[in-house]
């Protein structure tokens, strides 16, 4: 057996603290001698660790699992393989070792922005992360996430849309799909992103694997962008693995009655950066000194759309965020049906939406 | 002696007729009843005997038999007493049989003698009145219901003595029929609710003046305490009353369900039904051993309104489909196949999510998962057959206070009206009577587009995924949109709009 193999073992092991394992791993001296470890050896893990390690141990499923593994579509690299990423090693405890599936040629040496924010998120996040993923995928910077619904599943979306490599790192088994309505997501992520677990095929959404993955999200990324989140929320256990490991934070700002955009604006108010636009992401990534032959052109944005003065006008009452039909009516100093027939008319151009039904807001 | 008098029963909500022949002779002492009938017509000659003897009849002993045809049809009721009666006594000689021809009975006895009310008498009565019949006997009670027959002899009767009095004296019996005294036609509109104080909300007044004008079905989604029920009830007061075939049409369900008030003319108000979320299928659609209409029927050319629909149990709001299509309910029994009308507008309210706030993200916590699954209650089959989808938001405190009144029923009333009879003119003879009727045959006719029109729609149904009902359904809207503006032809603006009032497929998971 191959340390390969024992690093394989010992990602199996999720419900010992990984702490634990690693210092047992230096104490031994190797993940072999781990495995082969007996009672006395380990005075350090508890009775119900030791048993759970032992019961490892004796799983036939793990042997057969790693025999069989030329044949899954997933790669599983050890910390001590080549291809490990080096940016995990500077983690204090990283993984033994990763699963990963999706593209193989990434160019190591373009900026990495990892995008969090709130499940629960408004069509605002939403359309925010989405635009702001878009405009980085189009410069060829990676966006990293958590493949979660809401906001981190807006950000894939939209580095996908621009055309460039995203990573979603999971806090489940490779092949489990959470949540379900990512499923599309992961398919096309599997294809022309790629997928990152620390954790063994077949591990179900559990509550307490889920913020251990925040640091990796935290550590792959040289810049790390907040969009949506509340007082207390998981996105800001990332922020504070940020801060640990030395990376930026940046922050996009809410209104300050927003539940929703709270946590988002304490961060500000102790000072991190404020991100307006996609642009101010990609100099502030630039700003960290590690990048130098990155383009920054400054994207065209195109103001004549083009429109009659009645839907100037309508449009001119649309907002990012979305806004409900009857206030929209309420502005216009026109009849119902006709600020109903050109919303439409708009709608069909493309340059407005409506999400939910009836509450509309612009797109370019 | 042999003797024949007619009836009539309740089949679905017609009238079918029924002979009651009795014969009197020899043989040992008996009454039979025979003719495939129900427990309660078949226990009715204890009461029939105890009635008559009452009366001051007494059966002579001998071998009576009532036979009741046609005998393949499964009588149930208590309207054969009377007649029972009545042959009874002429096959004992007490009438002559000559007298009582073209006259129909209904009515149930009690033991006094008395004659007591029955449902369904008015379908009874049209079906006399159709079959060539003059004189119609009832119990007093019915007698109000019955003459709304304008055809028929209508004699309303206290007991069995009476009624054979009556028989006996032409003159008397020509004093005792009943008119019905000259309707007032201008009922006051019960005001329950009223535009007026429906106060901002443009879309919902639009959506209501919409769906009235062609009776189409309606979804409004909203937070609690938007004014979903508020407008649903103020929904009844812009609708014009009935024409005269839908109010009997209509007053026919009442009176087989016995829900017609006494006295009451003809029902001239259109129905407004809002059962409670615990209903079951049949009591939606209608059932029992022998169907009566649901309360579907009973909404019928009115409003279903259907509140807190995910509440409703998935398979009553799915068994709803088919009878949305069809207008009307056939229900299979082994014998026969029932056929009630179930021509509604249905109008449905629900809250976007369980907790009822989204999308303000500031107050509805509900993941997206607990809102698909609640807004996935209503399948999408469901979701196809309704034609304009309504969002609402609560009022704001300033809307509230407004002192400007919006405009009230009455006025927009005249508009639906207007529009109203426009569709009555075109569709004459069609056997339709509004644009959400229009079969697809129909709107070839009436739903033309010009090649702008067409090129438009074509995009539509590309970008919104739409299904070919959902395309037919919106060409229907905007014919109601193109009559409402008083134009002709469908033009790009009645598309247009009648696509804003349509979710588009799969919007949620983007």
């Amino acid at each position: 057996m191959n340390e390969e193999f024992y690093a394989f073992w010992l990602s199996f092991c999720t419900r010992v603290p990984l702490g634990k394992l690693w210092k047992s791993v230096n104490q031994l001296g190797s993940m072999e001698a781990l495995y082969y470890a007996k009672e006395k050896e380990l005075s350090l893990f508890t009775e119900k660790e030791y048993a759970y390690i032992r019961q490892m141990k004796e799983c036939q499923g793990i042997r057969k699992l790693w025999e069989e593994q030329s044949k899954q579509d997933y790669q599983f690299l050890s910390y001590k393989n080549v291809l490990y990423p080096s940016k995990l090693l500077e983690l204090k405890e990283p993984p033994f070792g990763i699963y990963y599936q999706g593209k193989e040629e990434i160019n190591p040496n373009s900026p990495v922005v990892g995008m969090v924010g709130a499940r629960n998120c408004t069509i605002y996040g939403s359309e925010m992360a989405y635009r702001i993923a878009r405009e980085l995928g189009r410069q060829g910077i990676v966006v990293v996430s958590g493949l979660a619904a809401g906001i981190d599943g807006a950000s894939h979306r939209g580095c996908l849309d621009g055309g460039g490599y995203t990573l979603g790192i999971l806090g489940t088994g490779i092949e489990t799909i959470y949540p379900k309505e990512n499923y599309n997501l992961y398919l096309e992520m599997r294809k022309r992103g790629g997928i990152l677990t620390e954790y063994p095929p077949e591990t179900k959404p559990l509550p307490m694997l889920f913020p251990r993955r925040n640091r990796l999200i935290s550590i792959l990324a040289d810049f790390i962008l907040v969009v949506e989140a509340r007082e207390k929320s998981g996105s800001l256990i990332t922020v504070d693995f940020a801060l640990e490991q030395g990376r930026d934070v940046g922050v996009v700002p809410g209104r300050p009655c927003d539940a929703l955009s709270m946590g988002c604006n304490r961060l500000l108010q102790q000072g991190a950066k404020c991100i307006l636009t996609p642009e101010d992401v990609m100099e502030a990534v630039l700003d960290s000194g590690r990048f130098v032959n990155c383009k920054t052109e400054k994207p065209k944005v195109n103001t004549d759309l083009g429109l009659a003065p009645k839907e100037k006008m309508v449009y001119s009452c649309l907002r990012l965020e979305p806004q409900f039909i009857d206030d929209i009516l309420c502005q216009l100093k026109l009849s119902v049906w006709e600020g109903i027939q050109i919303l439409t008319e708009l709608e069909i151009k493309g340059i407005i939406k409506q999400n939910p039904h009836h509450y509309y807001y612009r797109v370019q | 002696m042999y003797s024949h008098v007619m009836s009539g029963t309740i089949f679905g909500i017609q009238g079918l007729m029924i002979q009651v022949e009795a014969d009197v002779s020899d043989g040992l002492p008996g009454f039979h009843l025979v003719g495939c009938l129900s427990n309660e017509i078949r226990e009715s000659g204890e009461r029939i005997r105890t009635a008559m003897r009452n009366s001051g009849w007494y059966l002579p002993p001998k071998r009576i038999v009532v036979n009741l045809s046609p005998a393949d049809v499964r009588k149930a009721g208590s309207g054969f007493d009377l007649p029972i009666a009545i042959a009874t006594l002429v096959s004992m000689g007490a009438i002559p049989q000559e007298r009582i021809e073209r006259m129909v009975f209904i009515g149930e006895l009690g033991l006094n003698g008395a004659i007591l009310p029955v449902n369904g008498v008015l379908s009874v009565a049209d079906c006399a009145a159709k079959s060539g019949y003059q004189y119609l006997f009832v119990s007093k009670e019915n007698q109000a219901e019955a003459a709304m027959i304008p055809q028929l002899k209508v004699i309303g009767v206290e007991n069995v003595a009476e009624t054979v009095e009556l028989l006996g004296n032409e003159e008397r019996l020509e004093n005792a029929i009943f008119y019905r005294p000259q309707e007032n036609m201008e009922h006051c509109q019960e005001t329950t609710c009223d535009f007026r104080d429906l106060k901002g909300q443009p879309m919902v007044r639009r959506a209501m003046e919409i769906a009235a004008s062609g009776m189409h079905n309606l979804l409004m989604t909203g937070p609690p305490g938007a004014g979903k029920t508020m407008a649903a009830k103020c929904l009844t007061g812009i609708l014009p009353d009935l024409s005269f075939e839908e109010r009997m049409e209509l007053t026919k369900i009442y009176s087989v369900k016995g829900l017609l008030a006494k006295q009451e003319g003809l029902i001239y108000k259109r129905p407004f039904r809002s059962p409670h979320h615990t209903i079951t299928a049949s009591s939606l659609i209608g059932g029992g051993l022998i169907p009566k209409p649901g309360e579907i029927s009973l909404a019928h050319n009115g409003v279903l309104f259907l509140d807190e629909l995910p509440e409703f149990s998935k398979s009553v709001i799915e068994v709803l489909r088919q009878p949305l299509e069809d207008k009307k309910i056939r229900i299979n029994r082994l014998n026969h196949t029932y056929e009630f009308p179930a021509n509604v507008m249905l109008v449905g309210a629900m809250n976007p999510c369980p907790c009822g706030c989204y999308p303000d993200r500031n107050r509805c916590h509900c993941s997206m998962l607990q809102i698909q699954n609640y807004q996935g209650k209503i399948s999408r089959a469901m979701l196809d057959r309704m034609d304009l989808h309504l969002t609402l938001q609560p009022v704001s405190y300033g809307e509230m206070m407004q002192e400007a009144d919006g405009e009230d029923s009455a006025s927009i009333r005249k508009r639906v009206e207007a529009v109203h009879n426009l569709q009555q003119e075109r569709y004459r003879g069609l056997g339709i009577r509004f644009n959400s009727q229009l079969t697809v045959e129909g709107m070839k006719a009436y739903c033309r587009l010009g090649r702008e029109e067409q090129d438009f729609m074509k995009e539509i149904f590309e970008q919104k995924k739409l299904s070919g009902r959902a395309y037919h359904r919106i060409l229907k809207l905007a014919r109601t949109i193109a009559d409402m503006d008083n134009k002709e032809n469908i033009e790009l603006p009645h598309l247009m709009e009648a696509v804003a009032f349509r979710v588009s497929g799969g919007g949620e998971d983007e």
